[in-house]
């Protein structure tokens, strides 16, 4: 207790400690409370937190939550039927148990657990919330949307950039020439273009490279755009992480015999992937963003959802709110995976002496 | 030394060791991608042929038919659509250009706020960029635009009029607009020179000053100046024309689309958040006995930022700078979610839809794209090795 009254007395002091700081900290203070009563006055005292129509938000000069009250829905998942909620209920507890699953000790090759996700998850998916089989109703995949679009997205595009993005980098450091420039060629091109004009691509251009009459959903086609445009920053960061271990550790593989293959895996790959844990977490955070772009192709994740629900004629002018709200969640997703991809850091790399500066 | 050239692995005396399975391998990848390769461009030859798309550049040719709404250039609905591509690539550039500036200042502010000894600024910062960082670029391009252009901006009618020059509302800020005339090239060819002759004199007198020399008088740097005014006024290269308000739009003046704001705000104050961590991490890397070293020395805060912490810690910072600026670069390509006519907008947008030619149109656009990212990459490269000597 000591020595907090020490900090905390040593800091209030700081803040006052010259002319200038003093006019610093009063501005702040100045301006931090002024930010919170606008918020506090339009967000929660002048809002509307009861009613059905737009009519009693009118009443109020504040927001109009009852807005997101009626389509909280809409927001999770998507334009999918409310009868429909339960399979997509199940589906994100299937998509939780997967991710449990890692952390299970009784599985000891998580590897195959991956390799065997990339056939799952897209089984579960396709199952669950597009249908059609197994005696399930079948839902039309335009219906999807929300947060449930978020989710599969980037679910999917995270999965399989991994081992496309991991064999891309140790292709950039392979010697052979062929190999080495397709490599280079592929992360340099897909790093320096825009993700839209990947995701206009995939939806205008590719029809055009499959076979005359091959009709292809246009979630797949962005799924597989998503994921040729992460695989590339992947890459990059896996490269990092390879360039991170020391080469004696190569050298000691080489020695011991083991071919190219086992040396990465049993070798060099734990070791350089242990070490980029944060910088996947700090890409993966920017692929969820970037998932958002779908808006501007015509689907609504939980971005773009706020276009077709702004436009209900009953609820117009309410984009602030939506804009809002959808703003919100993005921040808690990431804020949560954030602290995810820390929590796997620490477990990960729980024996590691670490180096403080 | 033709033993060199003959071999494939350049190295005569291990010759045997070239491997049977690395050639294999690269001679089935190739194989691999060549047939893929045949088979996509057999699907789009026969998808093109059976909706009756040409292949080939001459579309370029062709008139566009639809108008665009800021434009740097003179274009009107005739205009070919090569037009349509330099319109959208020089809004594409303006736009980078003026939110790169905008974020590296207001990140640096943020970044020097992050390290301050006043424990409420630091908080502050911290917040800023928490916040900011976790919202997609998308929803805050979003955001200025419908919330506070569309909703806080008064209506055509009921412009903000600041002095008569400047005219804010719904549809963006009216300033006047430069008229050039035929004089217009004969004040170039004599203008640029001098001011290119200004910037050497004071660098070189810089130089010349640091080694201890007697450099030019100032005096030269006044003539010069005087110089270029008297040019001015005498050929008169250009007309201040004022904004008018028409009935219903400006008749004249010079407009900025409300778009090309909303973007520009967007992407720098996102942007702003990762250089400020950048700016923090780079100054936290400058050795310790360096700013102790300036704090003895009893140079002011201002001071010891100017002259000792920003030139150290740019050393350290260009190539994650770059990184962001190239960022900025492509996620200025979400000015086609609200309409901004940048080259996605504009040649990747519309001209693809109206004119059907996919792969020509895209394949430019990513060149375009390569090719600034390439540009600005190699300008920050000489700029690394300038503070890296």
């Amino acid at each position: 207790m000591k020595i907090e009254t020490n900090r905390t007395k040593k800091i209030v002091k700081n803040l006052f400690k010259n002319p200038l700081n003093s006019i610093i900290t009063l501005f702040s203070l100045f301006l931090i409370i002024r930010i919170i009563i606008w918020f506090f006055d339009w967000g929660i005292l002048n809002a509307t937190w009861v009613g059905n129509t737009k009519q009693i938000c009118f009443e109020n000069s504040g927001a109009c939550w009852i807005f997101i009250k009626d389509k909280i829905f809409f927001f999770v998942y998507g334009f999918i039927a409310k009868k429909d909620y339960w399979r997509i209920n199940i589906l994100f507890l299937l998509y939780l148990c997967l991710g449990l699953l890692f952390f299970v000790k009784a599985i000891k090759n998580k590897v195959v657990l991956i390799l065997f996700y990339l056939i799952l998850l897209p089984f579960i998916t396709f199952v669950f919330a597009g249908g059609g089989i197994f005696g399930l109703s079948k839902i039309s995949l335009t219906l999807w949307g929300g947060f449930m679009l978020t989710a599969v997205f980037s679910l999917m595009g995270l999965l399989y950039s991994f081992p496309i993005g991991l064999l891309l980098a140790l292709g950039r450091r392979s010697k052979l020439p062929i190999i080495k420039a397709f490599s280079v060629g592929y992360i340099e091109f897909f790093r320096g273009i825009p993700l839209i004009t990947i995701l206009f691509m995939s939806s205008t251009v590719l029809p055009f490279f499959f076979p005359v009459g091959f009709e292809v959903p246009k979630i797949l086609r962005v799924i597989l755009g998503l994921v040729i445009f992460q695989s590339a920053y992947l890459a990059e960061v896996v490269r990092g992480g390879l360039q991170t271990v020391e080469k004696i550790q190569y050298e000691s593989a080489d020695s011991l015999g083991l071919a190219y293959a086992h040396k990465m895996y049993f070798v060099i790959l734990p070791q350089a992937l242990r070490n980029i844990v944060i910088n996947i977490g700090d890409i993966s955070i920017a692929f969820i963003k970037d998932t958002t772009l779908v808006y501007i192709i015509g689907l609504f994740d939980m971005l773009g959802i706020y276009v077709p629900l702004t436009s209900d004629p009953i609820w117009l002018g309410t984009e602030t709110e939506a804009l809002f709200f959808s703003g919100m969640l993005y921040w808690v997703l990431c804020f949560v995976v954030a602290k995810l991809f820390k929590g796997v850091d620490k477990i990960i790399n729980k024996d590691r002496k670490g180096v403080s500066i | 030394m033709w033993k060199k050239i003959l071999f494939w692995n350049f190295d005569t005396n291990n010759l045997k060791k070239i491997n049977i399975g690395q050639i294999l391998i690269q001679t089935v990848v190739v194989g691999v991608v060549a047939l893929m390769l045949v088979f996509l461009f057999g699907n789009y030859l026969n998808n093109i042929t059976t909706k009756n798309i040409n292949i080939g550049f001459d579309f370029l040719d062709d008139s566009a038919g639809f108008s665009i709404g800021q434009t740097l250039i003179d274009y009107d609905t005739s205009d070919s659509y090569f037009k349509v591509y330099i319109v959208g690539l020089l809004n594409t550039l303006l736009a980078s250009f003026i939110a790169i500036i905008f974020a590296t200042v207001i990140g640096f502010v943020f970044g020097i706020f992050l390290l301050v000894d006043n424990w409420l600024l630091v908080k502050i910062a911290e917040t800023y960029v928490e916040i900011i960082r976790n919202i997609p670029p998308l929803l805050h391009v979003l955001f200025w635009y419908v919330v506070v252009i569309l909703k806080i901006l008064p209506n055509y009618n009921e412009s903000i009029n600041i002095g008569n020059i400047l005219y804010i509302n719904v549809r963006g800020a009216t300033i006047p607009a430069l008229d050039w005339n035929n004089k217009a090239l004969l004040f170039f060819i004599l203008f640029v020179p001098l001011i290119v002759l200004s910037i050497y004199i004071a660098r070189h007198s810089k130089r010349l000053r640091l080694e201890g020399k007697k450099a030019v008088s100032k005096l030269w740097q006044v003539g010069i100046w005087v110089a270029i005014v008297v040019l001015l006024v005498i050929t008169k290269p250009f007309v201040i024309v004022m904004p008018v308000q028409g009935k219903f739009v400006f008749t004249s003046g010079f407009t900025f689309y409300p778009e090309l704001f909303a973007l520009v705000v967007a992407l720098s104050t996102y942007t702003s958040t990762y250089i400020a961590t950048i700016v923090r991490s780079s100054i936290m890397s400058i050795p310790k006995v360096q700013i102790e070293a300036a704090h003895s020395l009893g140079l002011s805060f201002f001071q010891r930022l100017r002259y000792v912490v920003i030139p150290l810690a740019v050393r350290s910072m260009v190539p994650p700078l770059t990184n962001q600026y190239l960022n900025i670069i492509k996620n200025s390509s979400l000015g086609v979610a609200i309409g901004y006519p940048e080259i996605i907008a504009v040649f990747a947008g519309t001209s693809l839809n109206q004119s059907g030619r996919v792969i020509e149109i895209m394949t430019m656009v990513m060149l375009t794209y390569f090719a600034i990212s390439i540009f600005t990459s190699w300008l920050m490269n000489i700029y690394n090795s300038r503070v890296n000597k």
